[in-house]
């Protein structure tokens, strides 16, 4: 489709869109587990008349509000920006989709916002229920915004049948949006599980932080349990296609998982020991477990980016913004407007490689990945691309133009290779 | 048809239904963001002259700025996506070509808003020094509207999308664009007037329990709405001037709508600056908040004008999308519901009458 590519090659769209979304869905989990963990604790204080406790959850509530609205709200903008820049056509197919779904998620996200200053701001002043409905309000509408979002992440990656740009109730109750929100309702408990023992951990009052840490790892640990079956739940639900790449055909996915599996079992042994030991955790033990659970959302959400992939919309959109029904053999250039004629090596790899390579940067370096190949060769296994990878999606050009990527990358390589 | 305007998606509604829900979100957003913007240029102001009246003051307006920092986000996601939607075939290609100060908004407004909750927390660092925080503030949130006006004129200017092919790398800002400057002022001077009313309605407030703080505030407040009104007469001449001759032509009468808008926008000028030299805050208020409904419809009309013969909204495919526009409609109804609620729950006065000097707060929050 015909956009611009803002080209960065030395970074990379992608790695900009990760880095926000990895701390955006970090924090936002967090957003929509926190009310429930804040509404507990303060109706336990308030029901026990535990000072303490009713202290540390103002104290709690008030870290809660700055980390969600400063870092939450606006790293979940960024995400839209970054995605508007860099996957411009998927964006805009979004968008139009799903632009009530997105207005009602607005109208949620507001209702969010003004209920946790409300609720912060009335702390002293409400009585107790009103003041726990307030708190409940937020925990809805945050759930709430999850569920939206939740339709429209897991569209792209298993659309279902949908074709018509109409329907859109069919595409987002589609085959996995179920198992999702099940597992990021529980990614939401454990992530905000981990913020509680991490902010308790920081207490003066160790007795009030031993009883919090054990409640939060009761939590985290219910959270770990019930995300299993959702993982396979998810998992079952994928197409055969995306399932083979998961299950191990996509290096991406391999490294991302070998992330995973220590990090989750670190939170379960921190769990169980949370539960059993809770004075063993102090601030240490708290940040490791922040940081795993970090680990732990991040290669989730690396995991499911590259199982779509070549898509950005699952059988419509490819990753480089290209039309999955477009002929492979009619030459590129000339129906892209946005590209320029003089160096037709690199405006083929700008507009058809560079969305998941980029060139002598950190992540997937396309000179790493084609070191000792020379032109025949790339322009061999361009030719085969899809076939030999079915991860990257078939290269569309002339063979003309097959010949010119193939020497620009060869000449690329030279030239990099040179310290 | 230029060939680099990509092909427009089909809509979701009708052209007239989105247009007004853009003429609908995005006037509460200047809204929210004129008042954040001035408010904290008047904040600066008065912690410079720092005088007793200035220093209970300063405290009063700061604690506003976070909550509308958040109304400001909130308000613009909603316009951004409208306006993707109906001019996402011009949007994108002008957020991209200035991708790097597209993307930068972002890092600098959660800069500003962090700062921001520290100045109302009153942190020691803050509390012996607050102008150096406050003059980053500001800068800051000065400087994203920069980048707002130019990819906005950006997606008007045809002609400058060429440079892409010179410069590929995101950093192409619109500056030989003449009406940039105007532009962007034209939207400050507005956000130094409303943060002027901002603060004459804190003060009418504030005045119900300490009378000479109130009438301060309202004084100051009205005299920097009315003097910025007064010199937007003269940016929206300029404005106007610096604007393609015929765009400008359709608000001088060529459009019907638009030769309207401008006689409404400049008579609701006039009884502004009537209404604050009568010390009427309230009134002004309201006037304001026609003005701004009006000045972004006249803004749809420079819009259409800029890109006639690019932008046809009546050839845009529409393939109706009801029942989610029904949910939207019902989730918008309920959480308007929701939002009148929770602002009545905040204004009610505490149900923690202070029964004796010795009892703690945190006893007092146990009786409820
Ligand atoms: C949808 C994303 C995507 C696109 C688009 C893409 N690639 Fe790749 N490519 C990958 C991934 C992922 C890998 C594997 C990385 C790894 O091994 O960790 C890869 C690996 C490669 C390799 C190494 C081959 C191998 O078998 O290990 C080459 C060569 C390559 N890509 C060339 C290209 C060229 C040329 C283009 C443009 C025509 C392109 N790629 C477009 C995602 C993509």
């Amino acid at each position: 489709m015909n956009y611009p590519v803002w080209y960065i090659p030395s970074i990379g769209g992608g790695t900009i869109i990760a880095t926000i979304a990895i701390i955006h869905v970090f924090i936002s989990h967090f957003a929509v587990g926190g009310g429930f963990w804040l509404v507990l604790l303060e109706g336990c204080a308030r029901h026990r008349r535990d000072r303490p406790l009713y202290r540390f959850t103002r104290n709690f509530a008030r870290f809660f509000l700055f980390a969600t609205l400063v870092c939450g709200a606006l790293t979940g903008v960024g995400i839209w920006f970054a995605i508007s820049l860099v996957q411009p056509s998927g964006t805009s197919a979004l968008i139009h989709r799903f632009v009530f779904v997105w207005a009602a998620e607005w109208v949620l996200f507001l209702v969010e916002i003004v209920s946790i200053i409300v609720y912060l701001h009335t702390f002293d002043r409400l009585s107790s229920r009103r003041h726990l409905a307030i708190g409940g309000i937020y925990c809805a509408a945050s759930w709430l915004s999850l569920f939206a979002i939740n339709g429209i992440i897991t569209f792209m990656l298993t659309p279902g049948a949908v074709a018509r740009q109409g329907e859109v109730f069919s595409a987002f109750f589609n085959p996995t949006f179920f198992p999702s929100l099940l597992l990021r309702t529980c990614l939401a408990i454990l992530l905000s599980g981990l913020f509680v023992t991490a902010v308790a951990a920081f207490s003066k009052d160790r007795p009030l932080a031993r009883r919090l840490i054990r409640i939060a790892g009761a939590g985290c640990l219910v959270a770990l349990g019930a995300a299993l079956p959702a993982v396979f739940w998810y998992l079952k639900n994928l197409p055969a296609p995306v399932r083979t790449l998961v299950e191990g055909a996509s290096p991406t996915i391999v490294r991302s998982l070998a992330v995973a599996r220590p990090a989750a079992a670190i939170l379960s042994v921190g769990a169980l020991l949370a539960l059993w030991r809770p004075g063993r955790i102090g601030k240490p033990a708290a940040m490791i477990g922040l940081a795993a659970g970090l680990l732990l959302m991040g290669s989730f959400e690396w995991t499911r980016e590259a199982a779509r992939r070549p898509y950005v919309l699952q059988g419509s959109i490819y990753s480089n913004g290209q039309r999955a029904d477009r002929p492979l053999k009619e030459p590129f250039l000339s129906s892209t407007p946005w590209s320029k004629s003089t160096e037709p090596g690199r405006e083929l790899f700008k507009f058809q490689c560079y969305a998941c390579h980029t060139l002598g940067g950190i992540n997937n370096d396309i000179l790493q990945r084609t070191q000792g190949m020379d032109a025949p060769a790339l322009e061999a296994y361009i030719s085969q691309l899809h076939a030999i990878r079915p991860f990257m999606p078939p290269f569309i050009g002339s063979p003309d133009e097959r010949r010119d990527l193939a020497v620009w990358l060869a000449n690329q390589q030279r030239s990099g290779s040179k310290p | 048809m230029n060939v680099l305007v990509p092909t427009a998606e089909a809509l979701p509604a009708g052209w007239p239904l989105l247009q007004g829900l853009l003429l609908l979100v995005f006037p509460l957003h200047l809204l929210a963001m004129n008042g954040l913007l001035g408010t904290t240029a008047v904040v600066l102001l008065i912690r410079r002259r720092n005088r007793p009246l200035d220093r209970a003051l300063a405290p009063r307006l700061t604690a506003s700025l976070p909550i509308l920092m958040a109304l400001t986000i909130n308000l613009g996601v909603a316009s951004l996506l409208f306006s993707q939607t109906l001019y996402g075939q011009f949007f994108y290609p002008a957020a991209i070509l200035m991708g790097r100060y597209w993307l930068a908004i972002i890092p600098l407004l959660m800069t500003a808003y962090a700062g921001l909750y520290m100045l109302d927390a009153d942190l020691a660092v803050f509390r012996s020094r607050p102008l150096p925080a406050l003059c980053l503030i500001l800068a800051l949130l000065l400087t994203v509207p920069f980048f707002f006006t130019n990819q906005q004129t950006t997606m008007l200017d045809l002609t400058h999308w060429r440079a892409y092919f010179s410069e590929d790398g995101g950093s192409l800002l619109n500056l030989k664009d003449p009406t940039v400057w105007p532009r962007y002022l034209h939207f400050m001077v507005a956000a130094m007037a409303v943060g002027g009313l901002f603060t004459a309605l804190t003060g009418r407030r504030l005045g119900r329990r300490n009378p000479p703080l109130g009438a301060y505030a309202e004084r100051i407040g009205l005299r920097l709405f009315s003097r910025m009104t007064l010199l937007q007469f003269g940016i929206g001449i300029l404005f106007l001037w610096q604007l393609p001759q015929p765009v400008r032509w359709f608000i001088l009468g060529g459009s019907l709508t638009g030769g309207l808008l401008l006689v409404a926008a400049s008579g609701i000028a006039l009884a502004m600056l009537a209404c604050a030299a009568q010390r009427l805050p309230g009134l002004c208020t309201v006037l304001l908040v026609m003005q701004v409904f009006v000045m972004s419809g006249l803004r749809e009309v420079v819009r259409h004008a800029s890109l006639a013969g690019q932008l046809l909204p009546a050839n845009m495919p529409v393939l109706w999308q009801n029942g989610a526009l029904l949910l939207f409609a019902t989730v918008l109804l309920a959480g308007v519901a929701v939002l009148v609620w929770l602002t009545r729950q905040a204004m009610r006065p505490p149900a923690t009458a202070v029964i004796s000097e010795t009892e703690s707060e945190d006893d007092r929050a146990m009786r409820l």
